[in-house]
């Protein structure tokens, strides 16, 4: 009897760990390098995420950094969570959030088997939800507002749009501050159009006469001795084309698919400048 | 012969020509007669007395007085009528004694129309404008409408023209990330022979001068040789613009319309510039005409008047018009509203 407590024990010693997410509790989730947490956010977004770990059996890291060189925040994010071997299961399940205070971006990321619930598209919806506050410097709130929100979905199962590069996604909200130029411009076009509009008008109703009043097309005839056209001078000018600027106010970047690190893993994600 | 009046064989009352029949018509019995046989009839003549400058009713002008043939009256003109009515018995005279020699017209076009027609024309024509104030010309009157023949200088002439200018041609295409711009600059050389005909010009100073030259241009292919009995029942002018006068307003006419020839022989090319043209005018061919021209007076109901010319052959019509500056402002801040608005929009203002 003694023997098979003792293996009943065992047996629920390995069922525990296989199931339970491998983190050894305090293990660290939030790598705020760019120093935009207080003490006390970290650990309040550290408590959320281990509740979110052991409900949702997926992972979540939250990493932060000022650093102007990375030019693919979502590769850079996905390279990150493989590297430092985040992940549950087998599958390596679980999201990570990042935040580039340099380059001003946020991105969104899941793998394993969190990518097909937490697909681009709600990754989208979970990149919205923290935005207002991101934008606003409000990081822990925005943090926690989308771990919220990617909690709302994860009861949800797969996404049945996952991966599809067909599915369109409505933004949520998108905020964009309005190019007042286009507003000056238009009044200035209107004003000049109605002035011309005036002018012309009340010139043909003062004029005597608002036609021609000689048909050359019918009343000459031309008969050329010489018609020449030399070249004299040829000029040429070039010029670099910029690329287009990158709209402030949160434009997204939309992936059509899943992406692949560089270790050849793929990931669901989402990316946003705010 | 210095005054005819054309009568009718039938009953002697006055023929005038009509322009609805495009024939001789007695308005009394309703004979109508051709110009052939209009040829075969006599018409009453009566003499012309000239009065000295010093004896001269208004601002020392010569007047001419002439002799109703119809009634006797004395008929009163300006120096420059040629036909006209008597004020008594109101019959249409043509003053034949200043259409002699150099003063007779080569082409007449007759009218195409008769007084009605020109009238509904005229309204036909204002309805059309938009910017006229509402029922203004509903709630006055035309006044003085007359059928008048006005006297033109008609140019026939061959030019030879030197033209030069420069052209751009402008080609851009992209390697990569550049943008390159090609500019290839022309020098433009055209010369030769242009041959114009029918230009035109108000042979009168005046008043009506720049009425009469805007309502051109007329279908001169359609004038015919002049013949007096034309005249009759309408007003008509004599020149006192000569040849000598008209050339040079005939020679910018003919620098200017050359420039429009030879610049639309230049083609392909993104910009022309530097135009320069010499014009030398030949073989010029004068013809004096007479051409039909409805004129009148239009009073609106608020006093001011307007002065308006018509194209009898044509129906062109020439004159200022009254604006309803209101309403122009109205639709002019809707237009500009409107792009304002669009623009806007292309902004994201509304998305």
């Amino acid at each position: 009897m003694i023997k098979q407590a003792l293996a009943a024990l065992a047996a629920s010693v390995v069922l525990f760990a296989s199931v339970v997410p491998a983190l050894a509790e305090g293990e660290q989730r939030v790598f705020d390098n760019a120093d935009i947490l207080t003490d006390r956010e970290e650990q309040l977004l550290e408590e959320s995420i281990a509740d979110f770990t052991a409900e949702y059996e997926a992972d979540l890291v939250i990493l932060t950094e000022r650093d102007s060189s990375v030019s693919d925040p979502e590769l850079h994010a996905q390279d990150y969570y493989d590297e430092q071997g985040f992940g549950v299961g087998e599958e390596r399940s679980g999201m990570i959030l990042y935040v580039n205070m340099s380059t001003r971006e946020v991105v969104a990321c899941a793998s394993g088997e969190t990518k097909y619930t937490l697909s681009n598209q709600r990754l989208d919806y979970v990149v919205d939800a923290g935005f207002d506050q991101l934008a606003d410097g409000n990081y822990a709130d925005s943090f926690l507002a989308m771990i919220d929100n990617a909690a709302s979905w994860m009861p949800r199962g797969e996404d049945p749009n996952a991966g599809n590069p067909n599915h369109y996604y409505t933004p949520v909200y998108e905020q964009r501050e309005y190019p007042v130029v286009f507003l000056f411009a238009g009044v200035a076009l209107g004003l000049i159009s109605g002035g011309v509009m005036y002018k012309t008008i009340a010139k043909q109703y003062a004029a005597v006469s608002r036609e021609a009043t000689y048909q050359t097309q019918e009343n000459t005839h031309l008969n050329l001795n010489r018609d020449n056209d030399v070249l004299i001078d040829t000029r040429m000018t070039s010029r670099l084309i910029q690329n287009p600027p990158s709209s402030s106010g949160g434009s997204r970047t939309r992936s059509s698919g899943f992406r692949t690190s560089s270790s050849g893993r793929s990931f669901s994600s989402s990316r946003r400048r705010f | 012969m210095a005054v005819v009046a054309y009568k009718c064989p039938n009953c002697g009352a006055p023929l005038t020509f009509s322009p609805e029949s495009q024939k001789f018509e007695c308005s009394f019995c309703g004979a109508a007669l051709t110009e052939e046989e209009l040829k075969n009839i006599a018409p009453a003549t009566g003499e012309e007395e000239k009065i000295p400058a010093s004896q001269g009713a208004k601002d020392g002008v010569e007047v001419s007085l002439y002799i109703c043939p119809s009634c006797g009256a004395q008929i009163v003109t300006a120096p420059t009528t040629v036909a006209t009515s008597c004020l008594y018995c109101h019959s249409p005279v043509v003053l034949e004694g200043r259409l002699r020699g150099a003063f007779h017209p080569d082409l007449v076009i007759p009218f195409s129309f008769d007084r009605e027609e020109a009238q509904r024309r005229f309204f036909d024509w204002v309805k059309k404008k938009r910017y006229i104030p509402k029922g203004y010309f509903e709630s006055g009157s035309t006044e003085h409408f007359m059928g008048v023949y006005y006297p033109y200088w008609v140019l026939g002439c061959n030019s030879w023209a030197a033209y030069t200018a420069r052209a751009n041609q402008v080609r851009v295409w992209r390697s990569g990330r550049r943008e390159y711009t090609e500019t290839r600059i022309y020098k433009i050389e055209r010369d030769g022979q242009i041959g114009f005909e029918h230009l035109t010009r108000c042979a009168l100073t005046g008043e009506g001068n720049k009425l009469a030259d805007s309502v051109m241009p007329f279908e001169i292919r359609k004038a015919i040789p002049f013949q007096l009995p034309y005249l009759s029942g309408f007003r008509a002018e004599m020149r006192n613009i000569e040849q000598k006068s008209i050339e040079p307003v005939f020679q910018e006419d003919v620098e200017k319309y050359a420039q429009q020839i030879l610049d639309d022989t230049v083609q392909g090319y993104s910009s022309v510039y530097d135009q320069n043209i010499g014009v030398l005018i030949k073989d010029m061919n004068y013809k004096y005409s007479l051409f039909p021209v409805w004129a009148f007076t239009y009073q609106g109901a608020d006093g001011k008047k307007y002065y308006y010319a018509m194209n009898g052959q044509t129906g062109k019509t020439a004159g200022v018009l009254p604006l309803d500056r209101k309403k122009l402002l109205r639709d002019c801040a809707a237009l500009g509203t409107a792009i304002a608005g669009f623009i806007a929009l292309l902004g994201g203002l509304f998305v």
